[in-house]
């Protein structure tokens, strides 16, 4: 029996549009957060559906909770609570009796029912609307109902497509403490989406797909360290001129380009004022300064040396 | 009401739309009164009334399935623990049920209006054959839209299925090099139904002891899951559902 909560060696789905995965191995252990990443067609909803159970696999092995994962025993699917990448609901009923239904499947009874449905409507900022027919919710309540059906009875293994998919920034940073609470309780969790910022800070580990296949995988904070920089800055001059890298600690890959300047800086919050004071001792007039956080997007990139992990 | 099971959940969304729940009872009524109205032979009332029957039930079901399965409901209600018998016994059962209202206003104003001193008898076979005919007409909708790739294609579908269960059925003249098929009717409900609707319009409706022993029986075994089913769903313990 497989220790880890998500265990796939060698698995092979192929569709016929010729789409699907292929050889793909990867193991998720128990209280991390694995998030799936790639461009659209990479492969990412096939991955995740396999791992829900939705779907068989071609060729290689795939467990969930140590058994097979499709068609999955009635005790895995109770312990998995999934939301994929359509919200599916019952139109003419409100969010509230649509999550009572899920919930009760899962096993939760009155009166931690109850008291448990007002909790994450009222968490997921739904507590207004939750009397009204689902029918009437926009995209975006509707994607945070289904999130919090397949957390309502604190699954081992929770699985996520495209949570943030039309999430507001409140709902999305509440997920990330959910699911970082998940991860101390050493429950796991999967989610496969194209919002790299919020994943590299929501995401203990991460897997880079392209063309069916794993290209790039790892701990984020060590895809994050392994570029070295936190930090890009752009600066634009008044006039071109001609400078060497400054000898500065924490500033790497200066480039110079007539009046366009560029560099990694690490996270020191000095370093950019640092920068710019020394460009003016050279005689650089700034124009503009632009600086972009460095996420994963840029981390998983670099390792891969592409755009694949462009959404 | 709070739904603890499929079978609530799919009944609690029907008859949640009042709207929806009045046009369909308004649609098949409708379609059914120039039957119910119309002075014509009586063999001809109740094939038009099984007709809207047969419609209502058979496109109610499959576009009702097709929906669930393109909004990816079904896909969603896999994911559940719950094993794959209870799920499909829940959706039958419910899409049936859901289906009686605007039947069974259809049928009582048929029994009104053209029925001829219709005893208790005869409308507890003609209630069993309804539930009967219903219960078949929504597994071939269930079967026409898993069949069906598109929506387009289940009304294709589901007018080539009732078409020809409408001939099956004897609801249609049935000529006479066929006329072997009159062996498996007796096992038909929509046949039945259509046979015990002329009987009510004729004044002939007679139930026998073995035809009324299988009408209750049916009856019962279906009142009895569906009542069980929704005590289970709307009871407020743990139980597996």
């Amino acid at each position: 029996m497989s220790a880890e909560p998500v265990m796939a060696e060698n698995i092979t789905r192929r569709y016929r549009t010729g789409r699907g995965i292929n050889d793909v191995s990867v193991a998720v252990a128990a209280g991390q957060c694995l998030g799936v990443l790639g461009a659209n067609g990479s492969g990412k909803t096939t991955l995740t559906r396999l791992v829900a159970g939705l779907d068989r696999v071609d060729r290689g092995r795939l467990l969930v909770l140590g058994t097979s994962a499709y068609p999955g025993s009635l005790d895995v699917r109770r312990r998995c609570g999934s939301a994929l990448d359509t919200p599916a609901h019952w139109n003419t009923l409100t969010g509230r009796q649509n999550l009572y239904f899920f919930a009760r499947q899962y096993g939760l009874a009155e009166p931690e029912l109850s008291r448990r449905i007002d909790e994450l409507l009222d968490e997921a900022g739904l507590a207004g609307q939750a009397d009204e027919p689902a029918a009437d919710y926009s995209f975006g309540m509707r994607r945070k109902l289904s999130i919090v059906q397949a957390l309502a009875h604190e699954p081992d293994l929770l699985i996520l497509d495209e949570a943030s998919a039309g999430a507001d920034a409140a709902f999305l940073e509440r997920l990330t403490h959910w699911i970082k609470q998940r991860c101390e309780r050493r429950q796991t969790t999967w989610v496969a989406d194209n919002d790299l910022d919020w994943l590299s800070r929501t995401a203990t580990h991460a897997i880079l797909l392209a063309d069916g296949q794993i290209k790039a995988r790892g701990a984020v904070p060590e895809l994050m360290a392994a570029i070295g920089a936190q930090n890009h800055v752009e600066i634009v001059l008044d006039q071109p001129i001609s400078i060497e890298p400054p000898e500065i600690a924490g500033i790497a890959q200066f480039q110079c380009r007539a009046n366009q300047i560029s560099a990694e800086l690490d996270g020191n919050p000095e370093l950019p004022v640092e920068l710019m004071r020394w460009i003016a001792s050279r005689g650089g007039r700034v124009r503009t300064v632009e600086i972009r956080t460095v996420t994963l997007r840029e981390a998983l990139t670099r390792r891969t040396g592409s755009r694949e992990a462009e959404p | 009401m709070m739904p603890g099971n499929l079978f609530c959940l799919e009944l609690a969304a029907a008859f949640a739309d009042r709207r929806r729940l009045a046009l369909r009872v308004g649609l098949s009524v409708l379609l059914a009164l120039p039957f119910i109205l119309i002075d014509m032979p009586a063999q001809a009332q109740a094939a038009g009334v099984a007709m809207v029957i047969l419609f209502t039930g058979l496109f109610g079901a499959a576009v009702g399935h097709a929906r669930l399965r393109e909004d990816r409901r079904y896909e969603r209600l896999a994911l559940l623990p719950t094993a794959r018998g209870t799920r499909w016994l829940d959706l039958v059962l419910a899409s049936t049920l859901s289906r009686l209202a605007p039947t069974v206003v259809v049928l009582t104003t048929f029994v009104i209006i053209d029925g001829r001193g219709t005893a208790a008898a005869p409308l507890l076979l003609l209630s069993a054959m309804l539930c009967g005919s219903l219960l078949l007409l929504t597994l071939l909708g269930m079967l026409t839209a898993r069949l069906a790739h598109s929506n387009a294609e289940v009304h294709l579908f589901g007018a080539l299925a009732g078409g020809l269960l409408a001939f099956l059925s004897g609801l249609t003249p049935l000529p006479a090099r066929m006329a072997w098929l009159a062996g498996p009717m007796n096992w038909n409900p929509l046949s039945q139904l259509h046979q015990t609707l002329v009987a009510c319009a004729t004044g002939s409706a007679r139930a026998s002891g073995p035809g009324l022993a299988f009408a209750a029986l049916l009856l019962a075994g279906i009142a009895t899951t569906a009542v069980v089913r929704w005590t289970q769903g709307t009871g407020s313990s743990a139980r597996r559902n």
